[in-house]
């Protein structure tokens, strides 16, 4: 019933600007999103979220096929929170606190997995977490935050993460286990879990 | 292979590992219960992140950011876009789509709507739904459920 | 020839008319306002368990319910359903059958109207405020009790 995002993409690029509204509208929660999760600051969000779809607009001629649309359009945000980011640097930079190596190391495996349960859609410290999912986030350096958003939410591989971040995907991989690893560490705090034998952070 | 080698293979996607890492990774955690226990950590935690970035997302009102996107395309980008009291027309038949297939549609409506009055027997009246919904600058959806519509405004959910 | 088309559109016209009678007739509605929000555990209160299959539809997962409105509604007279907070929303009864009503809803605040024919029994759910903070409202109608 409704339009197709290449339907409104066409429309948008006979000129018809409700059918790039739509589009706007259509993608604007998860562009938003992604963007948050890699700059942190809702405003500086806010304002990559337009710049995305300012930059999708300039280049609809060179999008004609639907699936490619939202890679593209992915690819775009990703890029755009990035140079950001890089731009936003060193006034950032001091705001982000490092987890010790030590705590990681002392981090007990498997705490989280126990506390969360075999049914993890389901449980109330899930959702406690998931609300202070962000608070956890802007607790990354920028590298870890922007490569775990980009693979949670956008699923991309080992090697296009390696593309868009011009990192190599060996890099890749242990800048994801160490983003991941921070993230259990602040949330099994969150959660108020103590590992066995760890300090907190 | 050790845990030192083994953990940053453990969020792998299926099927992105090569063979060998692959082959590697599945025999040690076959004797390791610490990399289980990671493994398990990895697997609780899947779909945190994006869960917890759209719940963020959805907390904020973001009625206001599309407007900003139009704002700064310069108005000739909308080459297409006619000007004038017909454009204008045209504008607020694009706006109000329904209305405007309505429109269209109405005299075809009308007979079709004859013929199945003429057609039917004493009876009850038709048993479906019509639904015309007009919204000014929101995005208007209408879900169909076997109880009843559902009309929603603002953008499609998306999963979200 | 001429005479024909003529007398075909004149019945026509007549056909298309509904009986005056069964236009007329007051349909009892009752009429829910309830707020949706996104997050929070999923639920619903025991008053609109009927409400589950169009609720869940949603992606609003926590309901509640702020106010109801019952009343012998007339073709063509507007009930105001206060929201909290001042706004309000009219809800109108177009035009009563045996087999269908059909309801206008104008939300002023989500600047949407909507135009609805429904059987009894079934009900019509309508997001009237544009989302802010996680949340919505939505009046509920159901005609015939």
């Amino acid at each position: 019933m409704a339009p197709s995002d290449i339907e409104l993409v066409e429309r948008a690029r006979n000129g018809e600007p409700e059918a790039f509204r739509d589009l706007v509208v259509r993608h604007q929660r998860r562009v938003y999103a992604v963007a948050l999760g890699i700059v942190k600051d809702r405003d500086l969000a806010w304002d990559v979220a337009q710049e995305v779809f300012v930059r999708v607009h300039q280049h609809l001629s060179e999008c004609r096929d639907g699936a490619a649309f939202m890679t593209w359009l992915r690819r775009i945000t990703a890029r755009v929170a990035i140079d950001v980011l890089r731009k936003e640097r060193p006034s950032r930079r001091s705001d982000v606190a490092d987890v010790p190596e030590a705590v990681l190391r002392e981090a007990a495996p498997g705490v989280l997995a126990t506390a969360l349960g075999t049914d993890p859609q389901e449980t109330v410290l899930r959702r406690e977490l998931s609300g202070r999912l962000t608070e956890a986030l802007g607790q990354l350096p920028e590298t870890h935050r922007a490569i775990l958003v980009l693979r949670e939410m956008d699923g991309l591989s080992y090697e296009e993460l390696a593309e868009r971040l011009s990192i190599p995907k060996g890099t890749v991989m242990s800048r994801l286990f160490h983003a991941r690893k921070k993230m259990q560490v602040l949330l099994a705090g969150y959660a108020g879990i103590d590992a066995p034998g760890g300090g907190s952070p | 292979m050790r845990c030192a080698g083994a953990a940053p293979l453990l969020g792998s996607l299926p099927g992105e590992l090569d063979p060998t890492e692959e082959a590697l990774l599945r025999a040690h955690l076959s004797t390791c219960p610490s990399c289980q226990a990671r493994q398990a950590d990895l697997q609780a935690l899947s779909g945190l992140v994006q869960e917890g970035l759209l719940v963020e997302a959805a907390r904020r009102d973001l009625s206001g950011l599309a407007d900003g996107v139009m704002a700064r395309i310069p108005a000739s980008a909308w080459r297409g876009a006619p000007t004038g009291p017909i454009g204008q027309l045209l504008s607020f038949l694009r706006r109000h789509r329904i209305l405007a297939a309505a429109s269209a549609l109405a005299p075809a409506l009308a007979a079709l709507a004859l013929y199945l009055y003429i057609g039917r027997t004493a009876g009850p009246g038709p048993a479906g739904l019509a639904i015309e919904v007009t919204s000014e600058d929101l995005a208007a959806i209408v879900l169909e459920t076997s109880d009843g519509p559902v009309i929603l405004v603002g953008e499609s959910s998306e999963g979200t | 020839m001429r005479s024909i088309w003529t007398a075909a559109w004149v019945a026509v016209v007549v056909l298309a008319c509904p009986p005056a009678r069964a236009a007329d007739a007051p349909v009892q509605a009752r009429i829910r306002v309830l707020q949706g929000f996104r997050q929070g555990t999923p639920g619903l209160p025991p008053g609109l368990d009927d409400l589950r299959a169009q609720l869940s539809a949603t992606a609003y997962v926590r309901w509640e319910q702020a106010g109801e409105v019952q009343s012998a509604m007339q073709p063509k007279k507007p009930v105001s359903v206060p929201l909290p907070g001042g706004e309000s929303v009219t809800v109108t009864l177009v035009e009563s059958r045996p087999g269908a009503a059909t309801f206008e809803v104008n939300a002023p605040a989500s600047r949407t109207q909507s135009r609805v024919t429904v059987p009894p029994g079934k009900r019509i759910v309508q997001q009237v405020t544009p989302e802010r903070g996680g949340s919505a409202w939505f009046v509920t109608i159901k005609a015939g009790g």
